[in-house]
């Protein structure tokens, strides 16, 4: 078995294995990159319960916007929020405003947001509708090993995989292209890659 | 082939920029002051910010994509001049009449993030538009690369049982999350 036998077959069957997530990527970026405005989607409210908690306080002499309370107390109180409600999974936590603090739990198909009102000791959690357009660049824009859930945290690893995966792909196939006999293809080779080289300084420089 | 070799460069950022957003490597961006001028142009009360930046960037000879923050209270006006080297930031004194220019001090990292997150028709500029048809390149190379790379495994009679093993577990895994997380 040579070295290029190797790196064709290992281009082949990893391209195979992430096929779903190289169209995901490709195709989801169509409506990034093409945005139109859009209707607010619908949340429907899924629970609604009293609810009191600790609540981190702002440590003395933070500056002003800054997060109250260490990100790990906020977590730990995002978690509680999420066991009340029960929702299991992965989460953001954010305190907006002194009397509120936001948790939002992602899902691709329809993610939950859960509000704790503190004045009122109050937790209201929504669901929203599945939305095509959502779905799909929640699947380009999910990523991160700090959501706090098992299987994101996994998704998170693959998405580790496909960059790693694009690399890997983009250095064999330069050695495939090498491994062309002929001059024919190197030199082609050659000019679209020095243009492509090109067009891309000029963008960068730009923009 | 030859759209692989040309898209390289573009391929290399997005799978670098991937890696680094996954592993959450940004960090604030830091400004160091580049210059500071008296501004003498007042705007009326109600001028919708966005009008008051593009003139102040016209008069400082920045036009450019930017983005601009609501005023505070005092009337001070912050607009960030995208750039994805090294984007600006200007910041306007109508009490003290004098603007501040501000520049990104240039990282990779950052650099990197600019260019993921850099797409779109909607600004008015050349470059702007430039970027978002190499975005619509890449998408099509990507469903081009995945259809036609599935043809050739398919000419390979010799890889299909491995390829079918491949291709299943890979849709099954993604089918399964997307379903469920």
């Amino acid at each position: 078995m040579s070295f290029l036998h190797v790196v064709r077959r290992t281009h082949l069957y990893l391209g195979l294995f992430l096929l779903p997530w190289v169209i995901m990527f490709g195709v989801s970026s169509i409506p990034l990159n093409h945005n139109s405005p859009a209707a607010p989607p619908t949340w429907t409210k899924v629970a609604e319960l009293p609810f009191t908690a600790a609540v981190p306080v702002p440590a003395t002499g933070s500056p002003a916007g800054a997060q109250p309370g260490s990100s790990a107390e906020l977590r730990a109180l995002g978690r509680e929020m999420m066991n009340a409600a029960h929702v299991s999974g992965g989460f953001y936590v954010s305190r907006p405003n002194p009397r509120q603090v936001n948790v939002n739990h992602p899902n691709f198909l329809r993610p939950t947001r859960i509000f704790y009102y503190i004045d009122e000791q109050r937790l209201v959690a929504e669901r929203r509708e599945f939305v095509p357009r959502m779905f799909v660049t929640g699947l380009h824009t999910r990523g991160g090993y700090a959501l706090g859930g098992f299987w994101d945290w996994v998704w998170a690893l693959f998405v580790d995989a496909v960059s790693i995966g694009l690399l890997l792909w983009i250095l064999s196939g330069l050695i495939m292209w090498w491994k062309i006999p002929g001059t024919g293809p190197r030199q082609w080779g050659w000019l679209a890659l020095a243009s492509g080289a090109a067009c891309f300084v000029i963008i960068m420089l730009r923009l | 082939m030859y759209l692989a070799l040309f898209l390289t460069p573009w391929m290399v950022g997005y799978a670098a920029s991937t890696l680094l957003m996954n592993h959450e490597a940004g960090r604030p961006v830091v400004y160091t002051k580049e210059n500071e001028q008296p501004y003498s142009t007042t705007f009326e009360q109600g001028t919708p910010p966005r009008v008051a930046a593009e003139q102040i960037l016209s008069d400082l000879d920045l036009e450019g994509t930017f983005g601009v923050a609501a005023p505070s209270p005092d009337g001070k006006l912050v607009i960030t001049r995208q750039d994805i080297i090294a984007p600006r930031r200007i910041t306007f004194y109508p009490g003290e009449r004098r603007v501040e220019i501000e520049r990104a001090k240039k990282d990779a990292v950052g650099f990197l993030y600019r260019f993921h997150r850099r797409r779109g028709y909607e600004p008015p500029f050349a470059a702007d538009r430039a970027m978002a048809v190499s975005v619509d390149l890449v998408i099509v190379a990507m469903v081009f690369w995945a259809l036609s790379g599935l043809w050739m495994w398919w000419e390979m009679r010799a890889t299909r049982p491995w390829g079918v093993a491949c291709a299943v577990a890979g849709i099954g895994i993604f089918v399964a999350f997307a379903l469920t997380i």
